[in-house]
């Protein structure tokens, strides 16, 4: 039986065919590739970082509306970080920024402009704006009408966030160091 | 051809079955390989690992304080223990920083920007966080 098998022209043709074997090659390239790709691409969640940052940002200086006072009491001596709950050492580093401003019709008024983080993420954010620029944050950029407490005055409130957070891949060795 | 010997002792049919056969099994072998592959994939872990520490991370972000969430992490664990990781060793939320490991080989790091106390613990296969205001040390 055996000795029929090999000498059979059709069985070579189908089993020894080079063609068959460059077909399975390309095959197992492909998967292997795909599956490559398709597991190191890195998860892209910087736009919903943003929002997230945006919507702290804007849900700790108006409540319905109406501007904090002491925001606008303090100016720029407003601590954001402490009195809104966000990290300084996460936030004022290479991987955020955000930048509030209030403004007002009103002449008397000085604006009142904050900027944290990395400055130069705001002239990326114009760049990513509708194309696919993979190392380049994204933003989020708003402008509100605010009032304040007697909500007599109103003010034009901007607040731009933006992310450009990667997360990082660690040894074994810094894992172990960091469970002490 | 001889109907009554059958097709297993029939000379052509047996010339035309065996080989079909052996073609169809090493074929089978050979998707059976590239299923192995994707499913055992070192990169599967590491795909997880950065799931669940983005997907902790954006949740820690986006609560507050007083909040208890629930997530389901049965996947992770399972994947955990395919790999021969202590199921109490895939998570560590520290210094603002959310760690994930599945898989030899270290973690998956990434950092939330909400200055709180979490507190979290893995009960059957749902990790629940408590978020605290930040007690000043």
């Amino acid at each position: 039986m055996i000795k029929n098998f090999f000498k059979n022209k059709k069985a070579g043709e189908k089993l020894l065919s080079i063609w068959w074997l460059i077909v399975l090659a390309l095959v197992a390239v492909a998967v292997v590739a795909g599956v490559l790709i398709y597991y190191g691409a890195e998860l892209n969640t910087k736009k919903i970082e943003a929002k997230i940052l945006h919507e702290r940002i804007y849900g700790c200086l108006v409540e319905q509306g109406v501007i904090r006072q002491d925001f606008i009491e303090e100016k720029n001596n407003f601590n954001i970080f402490s009195k809104c709950g966000l990290s300084q050492k996460i936030l004022d580093s290479e991987n955020f920024y955000f930048k509030i401003v209030l403004s007002s019709d009103e002449e008397s008024f000085e604006n009142i402009e904050v900027k944290k983080g990395k400055t130069s993420i705001e002239a990326d954010c114009d760049v990513s704006e509708g194309v696919v620029a993979k190392h380049y944050a994204k933003c989020l950029k708003r402008n509100y009408v605010v009032s304040d407490f007697s909500k007599k005055n109103k003010f034009k409130l901007f607040i731009l966030t933006a992310s450009n957070q990667q997360g990082t891949k660690i040894s074994d060795s810094e894992y172990n160091y960091i469970w002490g | 051809m001889q109907i009554k010997r059958g097709l297993i002792r029939d000379k052509k049919a047996i010339e035309i079955i065996y080989p079909s056969l052996i073609f169809i099994i090493l074929n089978l072998i050979f998707i059976s390989m590239l299923f192995v592959f994707v499913m055992r994939s070192p990169g599967h872990a590491v795909a997880y690992e950065q799931i669940y520490a983005k997907k902790i991370a954006l949740l820690i972000d986006r609560a507050k304080p007083g909040m208890e969430i629930s997530l389901d992490v049965g996947e992770a664990q399972e994947i955990a223990e395919k790999n021969k990781i202590n199921s109490e060793n895939i998570l560590e939320i520290k210094n603002n920083k959310v760690f994930v490991s599945l898989a030899e080989g270290g973690a998956y790091s990434f950092n939330y920007f909400s200055e709180y106390d979490v507190d979290y613990s893995v009960e059957d296969n749902f990790l629940k966080l408590k978020i605290n205001e930040k007690q000043n040390d």
